[in-house]
């Protein structure tokens, strides 16, 4: 029986893998200017040097280092976004928890208002970025602090004390936005989220932190789905609960705080994508953290290349839009499922 | 960041003022320092150009370089060319004011983007990563400012003969227009430019500087940039004319204030205007200014126009009626309801006329001559002699006149005795 299931997985996972790459060769021939495959292809091939003949520059261009970049840009923070909600939402053992419950987003925003509004540019337009990331470490550390008791960190007070403390850096957001006037639509634009500010560089950063970030979280697979029958029954079956949160937090905060930085605060992803998986492959983590990190990608990348047509309209709108009726069609069949 | 900045453009004047010093800086590509203090070198005439402002697209098309203009923002509303090239295909919107699309832009292959200080500096970034020359502009805070961005323009687009005189000729129309209402008493103004919560202009905005120069005060001058007051601010200043803009989607304003009118809070006149034209420092700031002085000083306004021909009949006689014929212009850049006088002797004539920008009409005043003299008639600086013959004179025309009337009626009877003389015979 483990071995059929093991098949299903890795089926699972292949096809995942198979949509993914699909999705990539589909979202680069979507977007507000039409560039035919055969364009496509001939950019490619002339990049790794099967052509020599260059191709249209504009469409290198557009291909090559506004396309690819927001895509692939995509796929990691969608995998991060969804991945960190999963555990947020086992952590918590509550289906409302997504990856801005612990206030490390917040903190992320927070930072990029100030360095929008009163620093220099001290690294150029990373700035805002690397500030951003910081202020989300440091709220890791006080929302850490904050939670923890005799040492012990306790789930319900780190949820609450997540909540306080977003609630108040959102409200010294407010006050940012109501004294800028100028930058004021910088700031707004920034929370809503995009991913058009992607280039390589912030690629070659974020993917280290997302990779380490789904490799240490599959480690702890297997403790996520002890911890999900409540914690003294986790402890009594072997799991080192402590440890397990801590490194758990921490990973998926460092991972919130480097999608959030570079691309803003897109909701919905962390929220749904995980439920949608769980729906889909079962609540096992071992499976669950492969394929919610593909889905999450997957799901973004797609939304995106949905906003770059509409007009750049912010990518969390698209998100939610079109996944929040996919998302009540599979709660319906479950509830209909269940009442037979 | 703004410090920064300022750091690095004044390296960069200095470096500048010691460039042409070099043997081979030869006239072959323009570098500029744009409004953030970045350096743009520009290799060549500019062709095709992206303004992501609808300011800078208004300026652009004020340049003469419409034809060269090959993106706008979806804002970009004036010149109507601009939607008519748009309609022709020859133009391409490439997106919003903050979020323009990437893509879109580098489709056109532009050879200058004019971007601006609220777009986010990733944004530029990613315009540059892709070999795209851009210039940022920031929006101008002043009228002043308003020249320092078109100067900027036409310098990046090899056009600064055409920069200077479209400047020159937009400083003498302000100026003109400020000479008018020098005399005039300044009244109280605010801008409100939205509710909930209220924004006004403060100082160090352009539409300070345009009530300032309409002959008004800004009764929030104490406030800096665009800044939020409370209710109780605006009940306290109660400014004697309000500006607020109006045009769909934005009536709220217009009408809250009302609202307040009528329960008393505020007593001033609340005029309204197209935000398209207050809110974009532009060429079309001298039409802002006019109406600006329109709202407050009605009464120099409508006083505000040239005179281009006066022409009075040679002589008239005692107890008749002058022609007197002024051709006035509107020289403004505001139709609407103008007076034209005249002054004969020293006695004032005025007549109302409805004059669209820039048209003339002829205007025709009559005025009863009860004294027999030479008369002065004058209009607009021009000056014309009426000549006022007495009643003799008078006389012979009546006599004339009563002899043609029995010429007529005796032809009269004559044909008709005719007539019936040849029916008879018949």
């Amino acid at each position: 029986m483990p071995s059929k299931r093991l098949l299903k997985w890795r089926a699972t996972v292949t096809y995942l893998i198979l949509l993914l790459f699909l999705s990539l060769i589909l979202t680069l021939a979507i977007g507000p200017v039409y560039i035919s495959p055969t364009e496509i292809l001939e950019v490619f091939c002339w990049k790794i040097g099967i052509l020599n003949s260059p191709p249209r520059k504009v469409y290198v261009n557009i291909i090559l280092q506004l396309r690819l970049p927001r895509i692939l840009f995509g796929f990691i923070i969608g995998a991060s976004l969804s991945v960190s909600g999963m555990v947020m939402q086992a952590l918590f053992r509550n289906p409302m928890a997504s990856p801005y419950v612990i206030g490390v987003s917040s903190g992320s925003a927070l930072g990029a208002a100030i360095a929008m509004n009163m620093l220099p540019s001290i690294i150029g337009i990373y700035t805002t970025p690397a500030v951003a990331f910081l202020t989300g470490l440091f709220t890791l550390i006080l929302v850490y602090n904050l939670a923890r008791v005799e040492g012990r960190l306790r789930t319900d007070t780190l949820l609450l004390a997540g909540i306080a403390v977003s609630y108040f850096f959102s409200a010294i957001i407010s006050i940012l936005v109501w004294i800028m006037a100028q930058e004021r639509h910088q700031i707004v634009l920034w929370l809503m989220g995009g991913l058009w500010g992607a280039d390589w560089i912030k690629i070659d950063v974020i993917t280290p932190i997302t990779f380490i970030g789904l490799a240490v979280t599959y480690m702890f697979a297997k403790d996520l789905n002890a911890m999900l029958l409540g914690e003294e029954t986790a402890q009594s079956l072997g799991t080192n609960v402590e440890l397990t949160k801590k490194t758990l937090l921490v990973t998926s905060a460092l991972m919130i705080s480097a999608s959030v930085s570079f691309s803003g605060m897109i909701g919905f992803v962390g929220l749904v994508v995980p439920h949608v998986m769980r729906l889909l492959v079962g609540p096992d983590h071992r499976i669950l953290i492969p394929s919610s990190a593909l889905a999450g990608g997957i799901f973004l990348a797609w939304s995106d290349a949905l906003a770059r047509v509409l007009m750049e309209i912010p990518v969390g709108v698209v998100t939610a839009i079109s996944g929040v009726p996919f998302f009540i069609y599979l709660l319906k069949r479950r509830r209909s499922v269940r009442s037979l | 960041m703004k410090k920064r900045y300022k750091e690095i453009a004044l390296i960069l004047i200095l470096v500048g003022t010691f460039l042409p010093l070099l043997p081979s800086s030869a006239a072959s590509s323009v570098t500029i320092t744009d409004d953030v203090g970045r350096i743009v070198r520009i290799a060549k005439r500019p062709m095709r150009i992206v303004s992501l402002a609808p300011s800078i697209t208004e300026i652009l098309f004020a340049l003469g370089l419409g034809d060269r203009v090959v993106g706008v923002t979806s804002y970009c509303n004036y010149p109507p060319e601009v939607l008519e090239r748009e309609a022709e295909g020859k133009i391409t919107v490439v997106g919003g004011f903050t979020n323009p699309s990437l893509e879109k832009i580098a489709d056109l292959n532009p050879d200058l983007v004019f971007g601006h200080n609220l777009l986010p500096p990733e944004f530029i970034h990613n315009l540059e990563r892709i070999n795209i020359t851009v210039v940022v502009i920031s929006t101008a805070n002043s009228i002043d400012g308003i020249f320092d961005d078109i100067r900027l323009i036409g310098e990046a687009c090899w056009e600064e003969e055409s920069a200077s005189k479209l400047i020159t000729d937009l400083q003498e129309k302000i100026s003109n227009l400020e000479t008018a209402v020098e005399g005039a008493d300044k009244v109280e103004v605010a801008h409100i430019c939205w509710m909930k919560p209220i924004f006004i202009a403060g100082a160090k905005t352009y539409v300070n500087d345009l009530i300032e120069k309409a002959g008004g005060i800004n009764v929030f001058s104490n406030k800096t940039g665009w800044a939020t007051i409370s209710k109780e601010e605006l009940v306290k200043a109660d400014p004697a004319h309000i500006i607020v803009p109006y045009k769909h989607g934005v009536e709220m304003i217009y009408e809250e204030l009302m609202k307040m009118k009528e329960e008393g809070l505020i007593h001033g006149q609340i005029h309204t205007m197209d935000p398209d034209i207050i809110s974009r420092p532009g060429p079309r700031v001298v039409l802002a200014l006019e109406k600006i002085i329109n709202f407050l000083h009605p009464e120099v306004w409508s006083k505000m126009l040239a005179v281009t021909d006066l022409t009075v009949q040679s002589s008239v006689t005692v107890g008749e009626s002058a022609v007197i014929f002024v051709e006035v212009k509107n020289t403004g850049e505001l139709g609407g309801v103008k007076t034209a006088s005249i002054t004969i002797d020293g006695k004032i004539l005025q007549k109302n006329v409805t004059l669209n920008a820039g048209e003339s009409k002829l205007v025709v005043f009559t005025a009863e001559m009860k004294k027999p003299g030479v008369y002065t008639v004058s209009a607009g600086g021009k000056v014309a002699t009426l000549k006022v013959n007495p009643v003799a004179s008078a006389l012979i025309v009546n006599a004339s006149m009563v002899l043609s009337v029995i010429s007529i009626i005796a032809i009269v009877i004559l044909a008709v005795a005719l007539i019936k003389r040849t029916s008879r015979t018949k």
